[in-house]
């Protein structure tokens, strides 16, 4: 459908809505309209993806000054998914504009066409088959350029690895994403291909590159969608290589789909962001933990192991830097002379992007990666001490043994001693040692990224964890003023096998708001979204941010398809929790045993189970297995289980699949901040109930985590039990988020812990899931919970009433009705006088919309302003 | 508000069918209060308007070209494992207990609309299929078949794979003109054993799946495979047997050809001395009032049958007309606000309907009657 929103013309590819996707559209753009940033939650499986990208693109079209849209998500099929909700959306607007007016089409499909949000196997199915049909012209050096954003041609990209663009036979059959970096490296790098030109036949290249170098550069890409299939098919066609045309082609992308890291880590960051116009929009989508990405992004970790071998790979360097001293000495004096003139002519890229593409002159003081590297490093040449290579390799050596030396003291030392240092005191200790100055540890990334490309070094994996250190010396230095916003930690065992001494140096970035700072400061629109982001006053926070517009949705349903309950007591009606205290009392143990055995013979196909952590699973499996629990289970249902190994995990995941696809049932225990709880969905029979055993707090004892809290409690006055009890919630709700996807979906979410009936944790969860919290299903007990089950279960197997279900679905005149409800709605608020939304939010403050969750469609109530 | 059938029209249907054979073995009283159990704060209110509209519209539309078996194959599978013994709240006391007195109503019920067809029973325990009654017309047999299965026999795990196979086995002997039907009760939530490759056993059939406990996502696949193929999850008593009664029309097949049925209509003789004759139950019997095969004159004590000499379908032919009537329903009534009472009853109730041929006004339950039972509407009728 096409509709007017606020005077915005959008496109819709459905032809008719949901209530929220029509407020989270509305939203969106008076975040876009106000050049302002935005946190808005609305819950999976309403087509969020569909309203963000038609919202976005059909404000490009309107504004074509508006740049680029980027889109980050956080894994390969989630780009995939954006990547065909995109074909579809642009493949409606192309229609809508050619004068194929689509509504036609629509109008005649029966009513029950599958819903904009239906996860359904079919309408996937659909829309894969319409993805393979963008045309991408056949010649395309004539090929009318884009028209920019605003055009009708639109070209939509997505980026990623080698490892899944690459076309190259024998460089594919590498399985790392290191060692396909590393093939790939040595087929094109500058000085393989001009070895290769010299005395051709003598190296291998890739004749991919060579393809694209000879007359792709040059060319535009005709407009379309192009997802990781169809770039690797095309470029297969045209003898081009697919991940170096699109990273050059992204500058003339109108939407840009890659992943966080792209944008956050500062490393890459460089790569993508040099041409990015100001006005473009980036979207972060499933942000919900958007600051513990940044914080990984900008912390390095480095184990005894990894100092051992960074030591060798300094050997080697020393071996290089002789032999090109012996033969090709003018090569280092060029080196040396460059690095007088300073970093900004170096055209310091890092890894692979040095060869060929790497355009000299860089602009790169609008980089974003400049912006967190401080300025003093792009503008000033490097220091003296460092610039020649030998003394470099020593200065390095120097390093890397007082590191040594440092893990060897908390290694031996007796008490088992855990050192917490701020930077400025780590420098100190390293000065006093060592002599070595704080202000050339800055440039230590940068100057070892020109040495190993002097050196003409391809495999650059053996370098991995000398860049480590080297990154570890920037970091530390470049943040070493004013307050601490890292935390140096050392300690003896830092690895995860309890009892084992393995000593770990760890450099924690404390503070979440510094790696995204740039984006927020560079870009005019960030919209940050996903299913579950409550409490959401607290992100903006975390990151450092004033959002315009912060929004949490709830779900406009045609019958109750969430049951959450909350089981407080074990059928003996003690208290059950995984509180540290209680977590051993045999008591609870066999509590939860029940209630898991209660719940598989009450409960048909797939059940999730989540525990607070690895360990918490496994003598709780243990204790189970004595107890004969496991054997109770397992005459009901085939029991799997998460481990640490991804291998293992993945093949219990099909194979727990499989047990339910056949109907046997199956049970699937994992740990709520394993990799089951993110991104791998349960939706329909995969799971027709989620159980949370316990409260998944973090690790409270973990010392970078005190560190983190003590920051966040000094800088950002966040209460130590606000974020842990925040952090917790959030981990929980992801977890029973799993279980739908979709609105004729339904699902059981069973909150086993006794805590969360207070009223501050239950309070944490997002509105979508509250909205279905009655007071009748908080503190039960574990048979009154299961007899609650076996009722749910049943009243959702009915036939799904396809009246109501279309109730839920809005048009365009029904919108339009809605308007002007809305409008008189908030003239009565507003005590006679019309409140605008533009003015307030000109005004810099925070709009909350309170929208109404019962099913009447007409039931709204207007904006509050706060 | 809670009948489900009208009491007068499901009295019509037990005397029709020599009666009394309904307190064999530990069949429940039929007046358990069906209020007591399950009717829980959700769904109390079931039969409430929007319940009985949604069943309303289930019924069949007024489509005139469509093609339906009058002559239907039935098999009712039933499951005896553990679980249909233990007690349970939305079909108390038992599944077993209530699936059974169920089965028996509809029985009666599906004989008496569709005479000229034939049903067998085939239950499961101990991870073993048995085929309790063979195909069979007669109501008789098939409701003292069932009255021998006891709670007791409810133990084990239900092979769904081993009556299906059973079926597969009967199907190919059967004549071509019916489409078999398959009504499964299943009371568990897991099938122990997995399917397999079960759906090649089931093509060309249409297949029922009661689920009692809750949704099955594969069995609920398995009826996504055949067509027309329904499945249904019970709330409560009252539900199942609303949901069985969606089984009283034959499905619609187009795939089938229509064809040319020889039928043997017997007259009801009487002699003084009682004669030596056939009967279903299978040991010959002496009466005094019998039928005798058109063709070839043997006896038969009871109708509907197969002559035992030659095989030929004996059926009463009033029995066959009403057949015909049940799969010619009249026009679906178009639904009115409550304004005057209903013509037949003369209750005024929440949802009232209107014959649009006549004009007359009924109330929801004789609306049933009438589609259900009587396959004629009064008014109407009344007009010629």
């Amino acid at each position: 459908m096409r509709f007017d929103l606020d005077g915005l013309d959008v496109f819709f590819p459905f032809p008719r809505l949901y209530r929220e996707q029509y407020l989270y559209m509305k939203s969106l753009k008076q975040a876009l309209d106000s050049n302002g940033h935005c946190l808005l939650e609305m819950p999976t499986g309403t087509g969020k993806t569909a309203c963000l990208l038609s919202l976005i693109t059909s404000y490009q079209y309107a504004h074509p000054e508006r740049g680029k849209l980027i889109y980050c998500t956080r894994t390969v099929p989630e780009m995939d998914s954006v990547m065909e909700e995109l074909v579809t959306v642009l493949d409606f607007r192309e229609r809508c504009l050619s004068g194929n007016n689509p509504e036609e089409v629509q109008a005649q499909q029966p009513p029950q066409q599958p819903p904009p949000a239906s996860d359904s196997p079919n309408s996937k199915r659909q829309k894969t088959n319409v993805k393979s049909t963008p045309p991408p012209p056949a010649s395309m050096g004539e090929s009318a350029s884009p028209t920019g954003a605003g055009g009708t041609n639109v070209l939509g990209l997505c980026l990623s690895s080698r490892r899944n663009m690459c076309i190259h036979s024998e460089v594919m059959e590498e399985s790392d994403r290191e060692l396909v970096d590393n093939a790939c490296r040595k087929k094109t790098a500058s000085w393989v291909r001009a070895a290769n030109e010299k005395n051709p036949g003598s190296v291998k290249t890739c004749e991919y590159y060579e393809g694209y170098e000879a007359e792709g550069v040059d060319s535009t890409m005709p407009s379309g969608v192009y997802d990781l299939e169809t770039l690797r098919s095309w470029g297969l066609k045209k003898g081009w290589c697919p991940y170096y045309l699109t990273r050059r082609a992204i500058n003339h992308a109108n939407i840009l789909v890659f992943n966080y890291q792209y944008m956050l880590d500062p490393k890459v960051a460089k790569m993508v962001s040099k041409e990015l116009e100001q006005e473009s929009i980036i979207v972060f989508d499933e942000a919900h933990n958007l600051d513990n990405i940044c914080i990984e992004a900008l912390s390095v970790e480095i184990n005894e192991l990894g100092l051992e071998k960074a030591g060798r790979s300094l050997n080697t360097l020393q071996r290089q830097v002789a032999s090109m001293k012996a033969n090709d000495a003018e090569k280092l004096r060029r080196e040396y002379r460059s690095l007088v003139d300073g970093l900004v002519e170096q055209g310091l890229l890092p890894g692979g992007s040095s060869e060929g593409a790497a355009p000299a002159n860089n602009p790169t003081d609008t980089g974003l990666g400049s912006a967190v590297l401080s300025s003093d490093v792009i503008n000033e040449a490097v220091p003296g001490n460092i610039r020649r290579a030998e003394h470099f390799v020593a200065f390095m050596k120097k390093l890397v043994e007082h590191l040594k030396a440092r893990l060897n003291v908390v290694k031996s030392s007796t008490n088992g001693g855990v050192v917490s240092e701020s930077p400025m005191r780590f420098l100190h200790h390293l000065k006093v040692e060592t002599h070595l100055e704080a202000k050339p540890l800055k440039f230590c990334y940068s100057r070892l990224s020109s040495l190993l490309r002097t050196l003409e070094v391809s495999n650059l994996d053996e370098f991995n964890y000398l860049n480590d250190v080297a990154d570890f010396a920037t970091l530390l230095a470049t943040y070493s003023e004013g307050i601490a916003r890292f935390a140096v930690i050392m300690e003896p065992n830092g690895s995860s096998i309890p009892g084992a001494i393995e000593p770990r140096l760890q450099l924690a970035c404390l503070d979440s708001s510094l790696a995204i700072a740039p984006l927020f400061k560079r870009f005019s629109s960030v919209v940050i979204t996903s299913g579950t982001l409550s409490p959401i006053d607290l992100y903006p926070k975390l990151l450092d941010f004033e959002p315009r517009v912060s929004e949490s949705f709830s779900m406009s349903t045609f019958r109750p398809c969430i049951r959450p309950l909350i089981v407080s007591r074990g059928s003996d009606q003690t208290q059950i929790s995984t509180r540290y205290q209680d977590r051993d009392d045999p008591n609870v143990t066999r509590n939860y045993g029940q209630l898991m055995v209660d719940l598989c013979s009450s409960i048909p196909d797939g059940i999730v189970a989540f525990f607070t952590s690895y360990s918490y699973l496994e003598t709780i499996v243990v204790a189970w297995e004595l107890a004969g629990v496991l054997k109770q289970i397992s005459e009901k249902k085939l029991i799997f289980i998460e481990t640490k190994d991804v291998m293992e995990t993945s093949l219990a995941l099909t194979n727990y699949r499989k047990a339910c696809d056949s109907g046997k049932g199956a049970v699937f225990l994992s740990v709520a901040r394993g990799k089951v709880s993110e991104g791998i969905n349960f939706d329909r029979h995969y799971g027709r109930a989620v159980i949370l055993f316990g409260v998944p707090f973090q690790y409270t004892k973990s010392h970078v985590l005190i560190a983190r809290l003590e920051f966040l409690q000094t800088h950002y006055n966040i209460k130590e039990a606000d974020f842990l009890n925040f952090d917790a919630l959030r981990q929980a709700s992801q977890c029973v988020g799993r279980v739908i996807r979709s609105k004729t979906d339904y699902g059981l979410m069973i909150f086993a812990d006794a805590r969360y009936n207070r009223r501050d944790k239950r309070n944490k969860l997002p509105k979508w899931i509250k909205q279905f919290l009655l007071d009748g299903f908080m503190n039960l007990s574990s048979d009154v919970a299961v007899s609650f089950t076996k009722q749910f279960l049943r009243e959702m197997s009915q036939p799904i009433d396809q009246k109501k279900l279309q109730k839920v679905f809005f048009s365009a005149e029904e919108l339009t009705a809605m308007e002007t409800k809305l409008a008189e709605a908030r003239k009565v608020e507003g005590g006679g006088h019309v409140v605008g939304i533009s003015e307030a939010t000109e005004g810099g403050q925070t709009i909350t919309m309170d929208v109404d969750g019962s099913n009447d469609g007409a039931a709204l109530v207007a904006p509050k302003i706060t | 508000m809670s009948v489900p059938l009208p009491s007068w029209a499901s009295k019509q249907v037990v005397d029709g069918s020599e009666g009394g054979n309904n307190d064999g073995g530990d069949i429940l009283d039929v007046s358990i209060d069906r209020k007591d159990y399950s009717e829980t704060a959700a769904f109390q209110n079931y039969d409430d308007a929007a319940a009985i509209r949604l069943r309303r519209s289930l019924h069949p539309p007024n489509l005139p070209s469509i093609r339906r078996s009058m002559i239907r194959t039935v098999f009712i599978l039933l499951d005896l494992s553990q679980c249909m013994s233990a007690p349970s709240t939305h079909l108390a006391p038992n599944m077993f207990a209530t699936v059974k007195l169920t089965l028996i109503n509809w029985l009666r019920d599906f004989l008496n609309l569709n005479p000229c067809s034939s049903i067998a029973i085939i239950y499961s325990n101990n991870s073993g299929s048995t085929l309790l009654s063979d195909l069979t017309s007669s109501l008789p047999l098939l409701l003292n078949k069932l009255s021998t299965l006891k709670q007791s026999q409810c133990e084990g795990s239900c092979n769904l794979r081993a009556m299906l196979s059973t079926v597969s086995g009967i199907i190919p002997c059967l004549n071509g003109y019916s489409l078999p039907e398959i009504v499964l009760f299943y009371g568990g939530i897991h099938i122990q054993q997995g399917l397999g490759k079960v759906q090649d056993n089931i093509v060309n059939t249409s297949l029922n799946i009661f689920s009692l406990e809750s949704e099955i996502y594969a069995l609920r696949n398995l009826t996504t495979m055949t067509n027309p193929s329904n499945y249904f999850v019970p709330m409560s008593r009252t539900h199942l047997s609303s949901q069985l009664k969606n089984l009283l029309l034959p499905p619609t097949c187009s795939t089938l050809k229509p064809q040319m049925v020889e039928y043997g209509f017997p007259t009801l003789k009487n002699s003084p001395c009682p004669q030596l004759t056939h009967s279903d139950t299978g040991a010959p019997t002496f009466t005094n009032s019998f039928f005798s095969c058109p063709k070839c004159s043997t006896l038969t004590s009871s109708i509907p049958s197969t002559c035992k000499t030659c095989s030929l379908v004996l059926i009463n032919v009033t029995d066959l007309s009403k057949g015909y009537r049940s799969i010619h329903p009249i026009n679906q009534f178009k639904e009115i606000k409550p304004s005057t009472p209903c013509t037949a009853c003369g209750e005024l109730e929440e949802v009232m309907v209107t014959c649009e041929k006549c004009g007359s006004d009924f109330c929801w339950m004789c609306d049933e009657v009438m589609h259900d039972y009587l396959h004629n509407c009064p008014g109407c009728l009344l007009e010629k």
